[in-house]
């Protein structure tokens, strides 16, 4: 009984002891930095590059704390709200709203302002950087745009040599190609996780004259759904789910769409550049490229620049050395070297010449289509506290209510516009 | 004595109980944290006249996920405990394999079903498969009227070791005399289970059932895992939609708000549950 | 044959059958995932599926080990594990048998009405209200705390559990000892808290298989890497891309173990202690 008392003491003190052990005295600088997108892979990536920062920087110490990935954002927002040490945070687009309506970011305009760097930044980064708010809160590290990836070995197995251009040639291919019984399928469909940042891209290429501050309204501020053009959109996507598309897919999320694009099930595939990331591990460039996302009866399409990048917690206590971390992360190779790890579009145009990924094939194909005459930026409204509700529960369970057969698509469009009240 | 346990209790638990049940209240969204103000019911009002989810759908499935995993949970329990209660050679070799799914945290139990269910890699479809029952692979996770069997599969793997060993417990400490005179009045072996063992172990099951219950109803960490409360919010339960609106919608008030609904029905039913089977005090576990 | 030996000998061959049906119930799922993480990267997702790996690798531990610090994520559930469960222990039968020994009925009844009532409570109910408490207290990321935490979530039930414990021990035990010139505590000490030492190992059990697996709180109240728990560790290994296969097979196989282990020898220990009636005179 006492040799357990002991024990037990002595197991106390220990535990007791680990925060004691943890405190070190410090003469530097010791900035926080938090990241949302976590992975271990990343992890180590990301603690290359703060290694070769604190090189530059002797007396700053950079920390990484890196929550798990499906609830950072929240962790992050949490971490800010009661004002816990933090400097540089992670953003995403989706989430970011929230923490500068609440204050939680520092304004970082003045800096930018003497940064001579950003001319090296590509037009949308700076853009990007201050559509929430009314100051520059954020500069985003890499950009996510939509494009249609294709498996041209697969396709050319299966006798389509000519690549679809409109939605209507699109859908078929799709068809033709199609073949359950061998297993051979044509799109990878986002059944999971946010689908509509994948479907409104896709749909609201049928309406003409969508609004450029929101992808949801036309400029004379119709629902796009609610439009011949929206409704045909919706119509199509119900027969490429059931006609071209696995029965499983409803529950696909990113992973599942990699796999089925890299075994071949499914060659067509939309997606951000960060597939490419994961997609080149398992395939050769000649296998697949990427082409403009196809034209709908509007003749435009409509593409939104999603982004994630860093911030400067709003109750820093240093600002200006948070700042001088973004402006190394930011700069050409450093960039690069993270925007390789995930094959997101790096936003400093020096990226481009320094690394050999940005160089491939599949990469020149995003460009094309961001320069293309036809293609026009867009935004989703990210300020709107209800969006987060939208995408992630409301427009999810409707979608596959419909694809499924529960609901018809008036029903479907009548949740979703009653939702947004337009 | 008992003063540590209460202080610790009371500090950990029911203060930070009752700050949370404030917010159920409150319109608390980390959406805009300056707008924090007490709206009295809206929260509870928006989450039970909601059109895009039905509230009834959830509550039903709550009861479903609880009902049927305990139902298995307890049956296929009580039948491995009645398997194990004559001592055997490895006895207890057997039961540390045979129980351990327990000392899995309920996460990892979603990811490893999720695995084996996976509609494309999942083991499950290819050994039906290859066994010939099935033609096409089946969306255990993906078909909306099978998902909530899947998950609930996947819990009733995880509990049966619970039910198991508070049954053999239980089954071991029925004295063997009585055994001898059911046996002497020409019981046959049915008879003896219904009117000997059970019986005699009535409290037993009446306690473990009751906790076993409560503890499914809050225990969203496998589905959460599993299948997120889809497809379709078709395996959507009280818990997990509390979730979702943490770490989805980022809003801390109608989240507070399901945790309030949880523990009402968790309170009425654990007082008709303990009126209904009258089970006194001194008896429970 | 008697009838009598026919039905003894297929009541045990039927035996056998289910016992072997609940064994590859339970296993299974912990085989394939064991298959899962000796895999290599293409076979993971390669159809048809790879049953036995051309060439088992061990490597995805070894990246455990390296890549993810599953070393520090170890230490650090152990050392929180151990000491929330010796604590909730030791506190859970000092409550559970002042609880058994209560007098007063009333009082009694609704102390334990009061634990019972801890049962109900979600997890999530107390998160942020626990998490901004800390926070003005600067005491977020802190193991310590997190076990303290740890300790109120089980005590509820493990002070319940060591109550019928001590339910069981007749008083008489404590009387004859005083006759024989014990007081208070060495009473408890030297005779009733032998008596019971199966029982209080099966709290330390459920104590520990429970906090070991927690996985919200932790997440919640932990930053820094280098404080993880095992289960935030496995959860970590969830990114954009999903869920990585390999780190996440390895690491559950791990994290199993030490549970395993205590489950394994403990559930000797907690079928005993629960066995009612355990105590003969």
């Amino acid at each position: 009984m006492k040799r357990l008392i002991a024990l037990f003491c002595t197991l106390l003190l220990i535990v007791g002891a680990m925060p004691i052990m943890g405190a070190v005295a410090e003469e530097k600088i010791t900035l926080t930095f938090v990241e949302v997108m976590t992975s271990p892979e990343r992890t180590l990536v990301l603690e290359e590059a703060i290694k070769g920062f604190e090189e530059k920087f002797p007396n700053i110490e950079i920390e990484l704390v890196s929550p798990p990935y499906e609830t950072a954002e929240t962790k992050v927002a949490s971490m800010l709200a009661v004002g816990q040490d933090v400097d540089i945070v992670e953003m995403r687009d989706n989430s970011v709203a929230p923490w500068i309506n609440n204050g939680f970011l520092y304004a970082l305009d003045e800096l930018v302002a003497n940064w001579e760097g950003k001319d090296d930044l590509v037009e949308a980064a700076l853009l990007a950087g201050s559509s929430i708010g009314d100051a520059t809160y954020f500069i985003p590290q890499y950009l996510y745009v939509k494009a249609l990836m294709v498996r041209t070995d697969i396709l050319e197995k299966l006798g389509v040599t000519e690549m679809p251009v409109t939605t209507d040639e699109f859908l078929e291919v799709c068809k033709k190609i199609t073949d359950p019984e061998k297993g051979q399928y044509a799109f990878a469909l986002r059944g999971i996780g946010a689908p509509c940042k994948t479907t409104d891209v896709m749909w609201v290429t049928e309406v003409p004259e969508i609004s450029e501050d929101n992808i949801y309204l036309t400029k004379d501020g119709t629902f796009y759904m609610d439009t011949p053009g929206g409704k045909k959109a919706v119509e199509n996507y119900y027969t490429l789910f059931k006609e071209c598309c696995p029965p499983d897919s409803i529950n696909w999320g990113f992973n599942e769409q990699i796999n089925g694009f890299v075994s071949g099930t499914t060659p067509f595939l939309v997606q951000d550049p960060d597939a490419v990331g994961n997609v080149s591990k398992s395939l050769k460039p000649e296998q697949y490229t990427a082409i403009p996302m196809p034209l709908g009866d509007s003749g435009k399409r409509y593409l939104d620049y999603g982004y994630a990048g860093l911030a400067v917690a709003a109750n820093s206590e240093h600002p200006e050395e948070a700042f001088e971390f973004i402006k190394y992360m930011i700069s050409g190779e450093v960039n690069a070297r993270i925007c390789e790890f995930y094959g997101a579009l790096p936003v400093s145009k020096a990226a481009y010449e320094t690394s050999d990924m940005f160089k491939l094939p599949v990469y020149k194909a995003w460009a094309d289509e961001m320069e293309d005459e036809n293609t026009v930026f867009t935004k989703f409204p990210l300020e709107d506290p209800r969006f987060a509700e939208y995408s992630s529960t409301v427009h999810l369970a409707a979608i596959q209510s419909y694809l499924l057969g529960e609901t018809t698509a008036d029903e479907f469009i009548k949740t979703c516009k009653d939702f947004w009240g337009y | 004595m008992v003063l540590p346990v209460i202080a610790v209790v009371a500090f950990f638990i029911f203060y930070p109980l009752m700050k949370g049940g404030i917010i159920a209240f409150q319109n608390y969204n980390l959406f805009n944290l300056k707008d924090i103000r007490f709206i009295g019911f809206d929260n509870f009002k928006a989450i039970i006249d909601n059109k895009n989810v039905s509230f009834v759908m959830i509550l039903m499935n709550t009861i479903k996920w609880t009902v049927l995993s305990l139902m298995f949970q307890f049956l296929l329990g009580f039948l491995l405990a009645m398997m194990l209660r004559d001592p055997f050679k490895g006895r207890s070799v057997y039961c540390g394999f045979v129980f351990y799914p327990w000392a899995l945290c309920g996460f990892s139990i979603g990811l490893i079903w999720s695995w084996l269910f996976n509609g494309q890699f999942g083991v499950i479809n290819d050994l039906l498969m290859k066994a010939g029952i099935i033609s096409e692979n089946i969306g255990w996770l993906s078909n909306p009227d099978i998902a909530m069997y899947s998950v609930i599969t996947a819990n009733v793997w995880y509990g049966i070791p619970y039910f198991g060993i508070m049954l053999l417990a239980a089954l071991q400490s029925v004295p063997s005399d009585l055994y001898e005179a059911a046996t002497l009045d020409g019981c046959g072996s049915a008879q003896k289970l219904f009117h000997v063992t059970i019986p005699y172990i009535k409290p037993t099951i009446v306690s473990t059932v009751l906790l076993r219950s409560m503890w499914i109803v809050n225990f969203p960490d496998l589905i959460y895992a599993m299948t997120n409360g889809g497809p379709v919010n078709r395996t959507h339960i009280l818990g997990t939609m509390m979730i979702n609106k943490v770490y989805k919608e980022f809003d801390y008030g109608q989240a507070s708000a399901y945790g309030v609904i949880i523990m009402v029905l968790l309170l009425s039913y654990s007082i008709a549950y303990l009126k209904l089977t009258k089970a006194s005090e001194d008896n429970m576990l | 044959m008697s009838t009598k030996k026919i039905r003894a000998i297929s009541y045990n061959v039927f035996r056998v059958f289910i016992l072997i049906l609940f064994l590859l119930f339970a296993i299974l799922p912990l085989f394939w995932i064991f298959i899962t993480s000796i895999k290599t990267g293409e076979e993971l997702y390669s159809i048809p599926l790879v049953y036995w790996p051309k060439n088992p690798t061990f490597d995805a531990y070894t990246r455990l080990f390296t890549y993810s610090n599953f070393k520090q994520y170890f230490i650090n559930s152990m050392s929180v594990t151990l000491s929330s469960s010796l604590v909730a222990m030791i506190l859970s039968v000092m409550g559970g048998f002042a609880l058994s020994r209560f007098r007063q009925k009333k009082l009694k009844g609704w102390t334990e009405l009061l634990l019972y009532f801890t049962q109900t409570v979600p997890s999530f109910m107390i998160m942020l209200p626990l998490f901004m408490f800390f926070s003005k207290l600067k005491l977020v990321d802190n193991l310590p705390v997190l076990a303290s935490i740890y300790v109120a979530t089980v005590i509820a039930f493990s002070t319940l559990m060591s109550r019928s414990f001590f339910d069981r021990i007749p008083v008489s035990l404590e009387e004859a000892a005083k006759i024989d010139g014990c007081n208070m505590l060495q009473s408890i000490v030297y005779v009733v808290l032998p008596l019971t030492l199966p029982g209080i190992a099966a709290i330390f059990c459920f104590a520990f298989v429970n906090i070991w697996n927690e996985l919200f709180l932790a997440v919640m109240l932990i930053n820094k890497s280098s404080k993880y728990t095992v289960p935030v560790a496995l959860n970590s290994f969830i990114s954009k891309a999903g869920v990585s296969w390999d780190l996440m097979s390895a690491g559950i196989v791990v994290s199993l173990l030490p549970t395993m282990v205590i489950f394994g020898i403990g559930q000797k220990y907690i079928v005993a202690g629960l066995t009612e009636g355990g105590v003969k005179g």
